[in-house]
C-alpha cells in the first residue's frame, strides 16, 4: 500500500509566481504550449498569461505579444455563458467556451505551462481572474515534472488522459487544434521519460465531476474504498465559499452521510458573510447538533494577516483596503484515528457540484493526521474560534442574501442553438466566411450579427465572404461574434469562433500586413513596445541598441522601384542572421521531437509566412516578387544546408513551394526568365 | 496543497491610463524629482545595486541574458541578511521560509524558482532605470559612473566588513547560515542599517552633481521643504495648502514654482477630465441607466472647472506643448461639447495604442473599468456641493510627487 503524502505546511503560494518562474527560466526552457481550464477569466490577466508577463501588470497587447501568439497558442477552456465581448484579446488565442446542462457550468480550473523541458500542471480553486489570482482566499496544488524521477508522475499521466477523454473532442471544430498538437508534445515526453502506466495504489489522484456517468462522490467513494478497505471514516471538514441555494430535501451532507453512514461529525467553514446563505438544513438530518460545526473567517482581516500582507509589500500599503474572499475549496473525510482522504480543487459544498451536472476537477490525496491537516487549513485561511452552528436557522431564507456570482441563470434569449462557429476559407479568393454548426440553424435570423464593424447576413449558417483585409482589421478587438437579439436590441451575447486547419496553417502570413511588416517584426521581434516599460530591464539586455523599433521603420512603398528593391534586400540580409542564430539555437535542443517542433516553429513556420505574403501581396511588377521570392528560396536553401541532415526534411515542403511560387511569377521578361532559371537550377540542388 | 495569499500588487486601480495620462505627468513630474518612480523606496537599494553591477561586471556583460539572474543571486543574498537583521525589503515574503532553514546556499536557493519569478520586481527592475538618471549607471547598459563605482565601493563596505568577500563565498557555494558571523554581516548591511560616512558622502556628491546639471531643481535639495508642508500632502482636508506652501517655500525661484504649480494644474485638470470620463463610464452602466444620475448643477460647474483648469495649465505649461487635452478643452462651452472632447480624446488614445475604446456611442465597450459603486458615493458627495469639486478631484486622484521620498534621501545622505 502506498504511503501518505508528507504533511502540507500551509505554505502560500500563488499562481503568479509559479508563472512568472516559468516565465524568468523561458530562455533557457521556453514555454511551448499554455493550457487553461477555467470558469471565467479576466481579459487582463489572460493577455498577461499569453504574453509572458507577470499577471498583475494593466498593459494591454504589445505588438510584439500579438504575434507571438501566431507562434504559442494558448487553449483556454471556460463557461460557455461567461463570454463578454473580449475586446482587448487576439486572434490566434483558442477560446472553447464549454457548453453544459441547464443551470450548471464548467467550473474546472487547471493551468498547465508545457516548456522545453518541464511539464507544470497547476489545480486549484482559483479561476484565471485578477481576484483569483491576486485577493482571494484559494487553495492549489502544483506539480513541476522534469523526468520519470520526478514526484506524482502518475497525476501526469491522469492529467494527459483526462484532456483527451474530456477536452479534445470540445476542441475538434479546430482542426489544428493547439490542444492536439500540446497533447502530441505530453505523449512523446512522457514516452521519452519513460513515465510508466498507471499503477494501482498510488497515494493520490484527480478526481472529476460532472464529465463522466460516475459522480465525484461516487468517485470519491470508490477511492475510500480502495485506500481504507477496512475503515470507515468518522468526520466531514468542508472549506466552501458557496452551498445549495435550495438544501432540502437532500442536500449535499445527507448524501456524503448515505455513502458513509459512520460519520459523525460534521465541520462546515466559510466566510463570516456567507453565514446568512446557510440553515441548519445544509447540515442534513443525519448530524445531530452537537455533531455540526459552523467556522467563520471575519471580514475584517486579521491584525497579524494584515502585518504578513504589510511585510511581503514592504510596508507600503498603509492606505490599502485589505478585501478578501474565501474561494477555496476543501474537504477532509477522516477515521478516528486521522486516516483518510483531503479533498482540494473547484467543487463547492454543493449537489451541483459532487453529484450535478456541473465540470468539476479536483486533487485528492491520502493522508494519515487529519486533525493537523485541519490546523494548518484553518491557520492559513485565518478562521476565528468558536462554532456559530447554534446561530442558524433551520431553514434558509427564500433568497440568498448574498448572490453567488458563479449561480448560471438562464437565458431565454441565450442563442443556446449553437454549438460552435469555424471562420474557414471561402471558394472565393483570399476571402473567409464563418459557419455556424448546431440545431435549429434556422434561428439565426432572430440576431443581429456582428464581427467588429462588419454586419453579417447568414444562409444555411454560412455568411457572406469576408475579404481577408477585413480579417487583419480585427487582430485586436475581433475575437467574438456578437449576436444582438432583434427583439431586444439591448439584449447582446458573444461568442468566440474556432479556426478552420487551413486559417492555423497561413496564420504567420495572416498577422503580417505585408512582407514589410514581416520583416519589420523579425528584425526586432521582442523589442516593439517596450518603451514606455518603466520596469523593463531591456536597456540593460543589451537589446536597446539594435535594430529600430518595428514600428520606427519607415518604408515608402511608392519609391523608385529599383531603390524600394534596395532596401528590401538590405533588410532581408538583416534577416538572414537572425535567422541563421535561430536555426543554430534550435539545433541545439536535445530532445529530437522538441528539436524539430524548434525548428519549425522558430524557422520553417516565420519564413513560410513570408513566402505566403510575398505570393499574395500586389506588387508594381511580377519582377518584384520573383526577385523577393528568388532571395527568399536561396536563403532557405542555405539555411537547409547549415541543417544536420537528420532534420532537413524539415525543409522539404518550404523549398517546394517557393519553387512553385516562383515558377507563377516567372514572367516573360528575359532578365526574369534567367534569374529564375539560375534560382531553380540553385534549388534543384538543395539537399 | 497550498494556499494563495493576497498580492500587493504595483496596478492600483483598474484603469490603463485611458486618457493618456503616462506621458505628460512623467513630463510634468521629472521639472522636479527626475530621479524618482512611484516605485523608489529606499536608497541603499541603489548602494546595493551598484555593488551588484561592479560584483558582476567581472564575470559577466551586462549585455548577456543571465545577467538579471545573476543579479537575484546576490540579491537573494543581501535579501535573506536583511530579513535575518528584521528589515522587510522587495520580495521578503520569499526569502523568509529560507531563514528558517539550518543551512543555505546559493544551489538551495536555485531550487525555488519563485526566487528567481518576476526578474523585474526587485532592485534591478526598480532601480536600474532611476540610476542612470542619478548618473550611478551609465546609459546604454555600459556599466557603473565613476560616481557608482565610488557608491559601489563605500555601499560594499561597512564595520569593518566587505560584502564582496561573503558574496563571493556565496557564490562559490558557502553555507551562508554556517557563516560565524551571520548577525553582524546582517546588522551592518540590512536595508535600513545606518549608512557609513564614506556612503553618505557618495550620496551627497550624487546629489550635487545631479544639481549641478539641473540648476533648476537644486532648491528642491538644498533648501528642502519643511515637515509642517510635507504633512499638509498627507490628508484630504490639509491638500488644498500643500501646493501653496511648497510655493511659498521656494518663492526666490520662479521657474522652480513655476514647476511646481505646473504639477499642481495638471493635477487639477487631469482629476477633473478623469472624474468626467469615469461619470459618463458610470452612467452608460446597466443599473445606473436604470435609476439616473442626478447632478445638479455639477454639469454646468464642471464645465466651468475645466475650462479654467484647462486655461490655468497651459498658461504655465511653458514653450513646448507636450500635452494636447486643455488645448481642446479650453474653449469648451457647454457640457455636451467637452464630454465630446474627452470621449474623443480618449478614444483617439485607445485607437492609437491598437486597443479598443472603454465607451463607444451610448454603450460601455470594455467591461469593469470603473467601479460604478464606489464612484457614485463619491459623485453624490460632490453633486450636494459642487464648489468642492476641483478639492475633491485633485485629492480623488492625486499624484505622488516626490517630496517624501526627497526627504528620505536627504536623511540617508546626512544633508539634514
Amino acid at each position: 500500500m502506498a504511503n501518505p503524502r508528507p504533511m502540507p505546511s500551509g505554505e502560500f503560494l500563488n499562481f503568479s509566481d509559479i508563472f512568472s518562474a516559468a516565465v524568468a527560466l523561458a530562455e533557457d526552457d521556453p514555454i511551448e504550449h499554455i493550457i487553461v481550464l477555467t470558469f471565467e477569466f479576466d481579459e487582463q490577466q489572460l493577455l498577461n498569461l499569453v504574453q509572458h508577463r507577470a499577471l498583475e501588470e494593466q498593459k494591454d497587447l504589445a505588438r510584439s505579444g500579438l504575434k507571438l501568439l501566431s507562434t504559442i497558442r494558448p487553449v483556454v477552456f471556460y463557461d460557455a455563458r461567461k463570454t463578454k465581448p473580449f475586446s482587448r484579446l487576439p486572434q490566434f488565442l483558442e477560446l472553447h467556451p464549454c457548453k453544459t446542462a441547464g443551470f450548471s457550468c464548467h467550473h474546472s480550473k487547471a493551468y498547465c505551462i508545457v516548456t522545453r523541458g518541464a511539464i507544470r500542471l497547476v489545480v486549484g480553486s482559483f479561476n484565471l481572474t485578477f481576484t483569483g489570482i491576486f485577493r482571494n482566499r484559494e487553495v492549489l496544488q502544483e506539480w513541476t515534472w522534469q523526468s520519470a524521477e520526478s514526484a506524482d508522475t502518475h497525476i501526469l499521466v491522469e492529467w494527459i488522459d483526462f484532456l483527451r477523454q474530456h477536452y479534445l473532442t470540445e476542441a475538434q471544430a479546430s482542426s489544428q487544434s493547439a490542444l492536439a498538437a500540446a497533447l502530441a508534445t505530453l505523449d512523446a515526453r512522457t514516452a521519452v521519460w519513460g513515465i510508466p502506466p498507471l499503477r494501482p495504489n498510488v497515494p493520490s489522484h484527480l478526481l472529476a465531476s460532472g464529465y463522466g456517468e460516475r459522480s465525484g462522490l461516487d468517485l470519491l467513494a470508490v477511492r475510500w474504498n480502495a485506500w481504507f478497505p477496512d475503515q470507515a471514516p468518522t468526520s466531514l471538514f468542508a472549506v466552501s465559499p458557496f452551498f445549495d441555494e435550495n438544501p432540502a430535501p437532500h442536500c449535499l451532507a445527507e448524501q456524503i452521510s448515505s455513502r458513509f453512514p459512520t460519520l459523525s461529525r460534521l465541520e462546515i467553514v466559510t466566510d463570516a458573510a456567507n453565514q446568512a446563505n446557510l440553515s441548519r438544513a445544509h447540515f442534513g438530518k443525519h448530524f445531530a447538533p452537537d455533531q455540526s460545526a459552523l467556522r467563520l473567517i471575519p471580514e475584517s482581516i486579521s491584525a497579524d494577516e494584515r502585518a504578513r500582507i504589510e511585510r511581503q509589500g514592504g510596508n507600503s500599503i498603509k492606505d490599502l483596503v485589505l478585501d478578501r474572499s474565501l474561494h477555496a475549496k476543501v474537504l477532509l473525510l477522516a477515521t478516528a484515528d486521522g486516516a483518510g482522504i483531503a479533498y482540494i480543487g473547484s467543487a463547492n459544498f454543493s449537489r451541483k457540484a459532487w453529484l450535478g451536472d456541473n465540470r468539476e476537477l479536483g486533487f485528492i490525496e491520502r493522508i494519515d493526521n487529519a486533525p493537523t491537516l485541519r490546523e494548518v487549513v484553518l491557520r492559513a485561511l485565518s478562521v476565528t474560534p468558536g462554532n456559530h452552528f447554534d446561530e442558524l436557522p433551520d431553514l434558509p431564507p427564500e433568497a440568498p442574501p448574498k448572490p453567488n456570482p458563479e449561480e448560471i441563470v438562464e437565458d431565454s434569449l441565450f442563442p443556446g442553438f449553437i454549438d460552435y462557429v469555424v471562420l474557414a476559407p471561402s471558394s472565393s479568393s483570399d476571402c473567409f466566411r464563418f459557419i455556424v454548426h448546431g440545431t435549429q440553424l434556422e434561428r439565426i435570423v432572430e440576431y443581429d450579427i456582428h464581427w467588429a464593424d462588419l454586419h453579417l447576413t447568414f444562409a444555411d449558417g454560412v455568411s457572406q465572404d469576408i475579404p481577408i483585409g477585413q480579417f487583419r482589421n480585427t487582430l485586436l478587438g475581433g475575437r467574438t461574434l456578437e449576436f444582438r437579439n432583434r427583439q431586444m436590441a439591448d439584449r447582446s451575447f458573444w461568442f468566440p469562433f474556432q479556426y478552420a486547419g487551413e486559417i492555423i496553417a497561413d496564420r504567420q502570413a495572416l498577422m503580417h500586413s505585408s512582407s514589410w511588416d514581416w520583416l519589420a517584426f523579425y528584425l526586432n521581434p521582442d523589442g516593439a513596445d517596450e518603451g514606455e516599460d518603466p520596469e523593463s530591464t531591456q536597456w540593460l539586455d543589451g537589446r536597446n541598441g539594435a535594430a529600430p523599433p518595428a514600428a520606427m521603420l519607415d518604408v515608402d512603398r511608392e519609391a523608385n522601384c529599383v531603390i524600394a528593391m534596395q532596401r528590401y534586400l538590405s533588410l532581408f540580409s538583416s534577416i538572414e542572421g537572425s535567422f541563421e542564430r535561430r536555426l543554430a539555437e534550435s539545433t541545439k535542443v536535445d530532445d529530437p521531437s522538441a528539436r524539430q517542433r524548434a525548428i519549425r516553429s522558430q524557422v520553417i513556420d516565420p519564413l513560410s509566412g513570408l513566402a505566403t505574403l510575398l505570393q499574395r501581396e500586389p506588387v508594381q511588377q511580377l519582377a518584384d516578387r520573383l526577385f523577393k521570392l528568388g532571395e527568399l528560396g536561396l536563403f532557405v536553401k542555405s539555411l537547409a544546408i547549415q541543417t544536420p541532415v537528420s532534420e532537413r526534411t524539415e525543409f522539404t515542403e518550404l523549398v517546394a513551394g517557393i519553387r512553385s511560387a516562383l515558377d507563377a511569377a516567372k514572367g516573360s521578361e528575359t532578365l526574369a526568365a534567367d534569374y529564375h532559371a539560375f534560382v531553380v537550377g540553385q534549388l534543384r540542388s538543395a539537399p | 496543497m497550498k494556499f494563495t495569499d493576497f498580492v500587493i500588487t504595483e496596478t492600483a486601480g483598474n484603469s490603463v491610463d485611458p486618457l493618456g495620462y503616462l506621458k505628460p505627468s512623467g513630463e510634468v513630474s521629472s521639472g522636479l524629482f527626475r530621479p524618482f518612480t512611484v516605485l523608489s523606496n529606499h536608497p541603499a537599494y541603489q548602494g546595493f545595486l551598484a555593488f551588484a553591477v561592479s560584483f558582476l561586471e567581472n564575470s559577466l556583460k551586462l549585455g548577456q541574458k543571465n545577467f538579471p539572474r545573476r543579479v537575484r543571486d546576490l540579491e537573494i543574498l543581501w535579501g535573506v541578511l536583511s530579513v535575518h537583521g528584521g528589515d522587510p525589503v522587495i520580495n521578503v515574503t520569499k526569502y523568509e521560509p529560507l531563514t528558517g532553514q539550518e543551512s543555505l546556499c546559493l544551489d538551495d536557493a536555485k531550487k525555488r524558482p519563485a526566487l528567481y519569478a518576476r526578474l523585474n520586481y526587485g532592485a534591478l527592475g526598480h532601480y536600474g532605470s532611476p540610476s542612470t538618471t542619478w548618473r550611478i549607471l551609465q546609459p546604454n547598459g555600459a556599466g557603473l559612473s565613476a560616481n557608482g563605482s565610488a557608491l559601489a565601493e563605500a555601499w560594499q563596505h561597512r564595520n569593518g566588513f566587505d560584502f564582496a568577500d561573503l558574496a563571493n563565498r556565496w557564490m562559490a557555494g558557502a553555507d551562508l547560515f554556517a557563516e560565524k558571523k551571520l548577525d553582524d554581516w546582517a546588522r551592518g548591511f540590512r536595508l535600513a542599517a545606518e549608512p557609513e560616512p564614506a556612503e553618505r558622502k557618495a550620496w551627497q556628491t550624487l546629489i550635487r552633481d545631479l544639481c549641478r546639471r539641473e540648476p533648476v531643481i537644486a532648491p528642491l535639495w538644498e533648501n528642502a521643504v519643511h515637515e509642517d508642508i510635507l504633512a499638509l500632502g498627507r490628508d484630504g482636508d490639509t491638500y488644498p495648502g500643500f501646493f501653496p506652501g511648497l510655493l511659498g517655500h521656494y518663492k526666490a525661484h520662479p521657474e522652480l514654482c513655476r514647476r511646481i504649480e505646473l504639477c499642481d494644474r495638471f493635477e487639477r485638470l487631469s482629476g477633473l477630465v478623469q472624474f468626467v470620463f469615469e461619470c459618463e463610464y458610470v452612467r452608460r452602466l446597466d443599473y445606473i441607466k436604470k435609476i439616473g444620475l442626478s447632478a445638479n448643477s455639477l454639469p454646468s460647474q464642471v464645465t466651468k472647472d475645466v475650462r479654467e483648469a484647462a486655461r490655468a495649465f497651459r498658461r504655465v505649461q511653458g514653450p513646448r506643448e507636450f500635452w494636447a487635452l486643455p488645448g481642446t478643452l479650453e474653449n469648451a462651452t457647454d457640457y455636451p461639447t467637452m464630454v465630446a472632447t474627452v470621449l474623443a480624446h480618449h478614444s483617439a488614445h485607445q485607437r492609437g495604442k491598437g486597443t479598443s475604446p472603454f465607451i463607444t456611442g451610448d454603450a460601455i465597450a470594455v467591461q469593469d473599468r470603473v467601479d460604478g459603486q464606489k464612484f457614485m458615493q463619491f459623485f453624490k458627495s460632490v453633486a450636494d456641493a459642487p464648489e468642492t469639486l476641483v478639492s475633491a478631484t485633485q485629492w480623488r486622484y492625486h499624484r505622488n510627487w516626490h517630496f517624501e521620498r526627497a526627504h528620505l534621501w536627504q536623511q540617508y545622505a546626512g544633508i539634514h
